[in-house]
């Protein structure tokens, strides 16, 4: 398994309006899910079930960890802050020091959990529906054969809107990609500067996954599908690789993915 | 219920097979350096075209796909149409790295999962019916351990299993002879097993083929002679191997 952020359990849930009242440093996060404090670096995400996300965006347990000690006491009175709000008796010390998670079993995934401040993405698609829909698929195709199903489905989407709008060009097809994605309420898409040997890094907030637990492994197989069919089509070549490098599942607070065209 | 049975284009070998190789199964051909694995296989895509009217995909590990197009040619020289059917796409070459690396911390971290990607969409999207992957033994090499190499070949052998396609994969023997055959993973989960011989006779190398096994069909299992022809790969089933 793999998890880029630390967590901790509040033992019961949170009544998001109220604790924001008590705790001003708590925001709205993006798509409006979850709230979220920032403490230096770090970004500390409270969920309604009562789970605690801290993680250092963009970076992975080892830079977390360091940057975690580097703000303790900071850290220390936002989540005894945010204990107390909560009405919870959880010793967030305590479960910080041992540097705990929450982490869920993917094979085990019962509900991907959602929360009555974002019942609906984008005021339009159930949440409920789309829940139904990822673990449907995960309970009926064994292993991950499920994501293959998932992977499939993006990949028609992508393809399809290639072949009805034809980019003209790289900048085309980006801005392209990035409306189908958002338009199918998966999110907010943007192209940033990747590292050497990668060809596109895509970022995207507000994606169906925002606010799932720690499964371990990335959950955007229909984004990353949209992403891998959009490009396959537009190049009409299949050694296109894209890989969720950054997801919810995997502890982080947003989605990324890498893009490589394979040379041969 | 009859099995629906995919025939191999290999004349011969299909009496030996009942018919055929099991639709959506996965068989493996073993042989020795020299023992025509690859243009088996290219047999295998050109014969499904021109008799089944099945488009094919070879994927290469190693091979680029002019030196495969140049042998073959060289070896079956009455195979008019095949650069056409290269040309309509009917038969798609194609050489691939099968992972690609990702950053994962500072090290960067082997993915099969486009790997799985490309098939998955040769199949589905473009509708290829046949599919090569030559070696088996070239993708071992990609992994660190044979776990994750299991793991993956787990995966590959149950994503084929659930597409519209039937798979074949070559894989390298250490030795041509018989006497000195030896078994790996890939032969054990394989539904098919075939392998290829390079005999010593006298002063020659005589060819020969066994199918080992067939999951699902009534084979047979005699080491029979095989001869390349100017019009492909011939299997003689009732004749001995001298």
């Amino acid at each position: 398994m793999d998890a880029h952020s630390l967590s901790l359990s509040l033992e019961k849930k949170v009544d998001s309006k109220a604790v924001a009242k008590k705790v001003p440093e708590l925001k709205l996060g993006p798509g409006g899910g979850f709230l979220q404090a920032k403490v230096g670096k770090l970004l500390v995400i409270v969920f309604s079930n009562g789970r605690v996300r801290i993680t250092l965006p963009g970076e992975e347990l080892e830079n977390l960890q360091k940057e975690v000690a580097a703000n303790a006491i900071g850290l220390g009175k936002l989540l005894e802050a945010i204990r107390t709000g909560a009405g919870s008796s959880v010793d967030v010390g305590k479960a910080l020091a041992s540097g705990g998670h929450d982490l869920v079993e993917y094979n085990e995934i019962k509900d991907i959990p959602y929360n009555e401040l974002r019942p609906t993405f984008k005021d339009n698609v159930s949440a409920e529906v789309l829940n139904a829909v990822l673990l449907g698929a995960n309970q009926i195709l064994p292993g991950f054969q499920s994501e293959r199903f998932l992977a499939q489905a993006g990949e028609l989407i992508g393809r399809q809107a290639v072949r009805d709008s034809k980019p003209a060009d790289a900048k085309a097809l980006q801005n392209l990609i990035a409306k189908v994605v958002e338009e199918r309420a998966l999110g907010k898409m943007k192209f940033e500067k990747p590292e050497a040997g990668v060809d596109y890094l895509i970022v995207v907030d507000e994606c169906p996954s925002a606010g799932a637990p720690v499964y371990g492994k990335a959950l955007c197989t229909i984004t990353r599908g949209i992403i891998r069919g959009a490009f396959s089509a537009f190049r009409r070549a299949e050694n296109t690789a894209v890989h969720e490098v950054r997801c919810w599942g995997l502890g982080d607070a947003d989605c990324a993915f890498e893009v490589r065209m394979l040379s041969v | 219920m009859a099995i629906e049975r995919v025939r191999t284009g290999v004349p011969g070998l299909d009496d030996m097979l009942s018919g055929g190789i099991p639709k959506k199964h996965h068989t493996v051909i073993v042989g020795g350096p020299g023992t025509g694995k690859t243009t088996f296989a290219l047999q295998y895509l050109y014969k499904g075209v021109k008799e089944s009217g099945e488009h094919g995909v070879f994927i290469s590990l190693e091979e680029t796909p002019d030196k495969l197009v140049e042998n073959v040619k060289a070896a079956f020289p009455n195979w008019k149409d095949f650069d056409e059917m290269l040309a309509r796409k009917e038969i798609l070459i194609e050489k691939r790295q099968p992972l690609a690396a990702w950053k994962t911390g500072e090290k960067y971290a082997p993915g099969f999962e486009h790997f799985l990607d490309m098939i998955q969409s040769l199949v589905t999207i473009d509708g290829y019916r046949r599919v090569v992957v030559d070696s088996i033994t070239v993708l071992k090499l990609y992994f660190n351990t044979a776990s994750e190499f299991r793991r993956n070949l787990f995966q590959l052998l149950e994503l084929m299993g659930s597409l519209d396609a039937t798979l074949i994969f070559t894989a390298e023997a250490k030795s041509a002879e018989r006497e000195k055959l030896e078994f790996a993973l890939e032969h054990y989960v394989a539904d098919g097993v075939i392998v290829l011989y390079n005999l010593p006779r006298e002063e020659k190398l005589v060819r020969a083929l066994q199918v080992f096994k067939m999951r699902g069909t009534q084979h047979s299992t005699k080491m029979v002679p095989l001869q390349f022809t100017p019009d492909g790969i011939v299997v003689y089933p009732e004749e001995k191997v001298y």
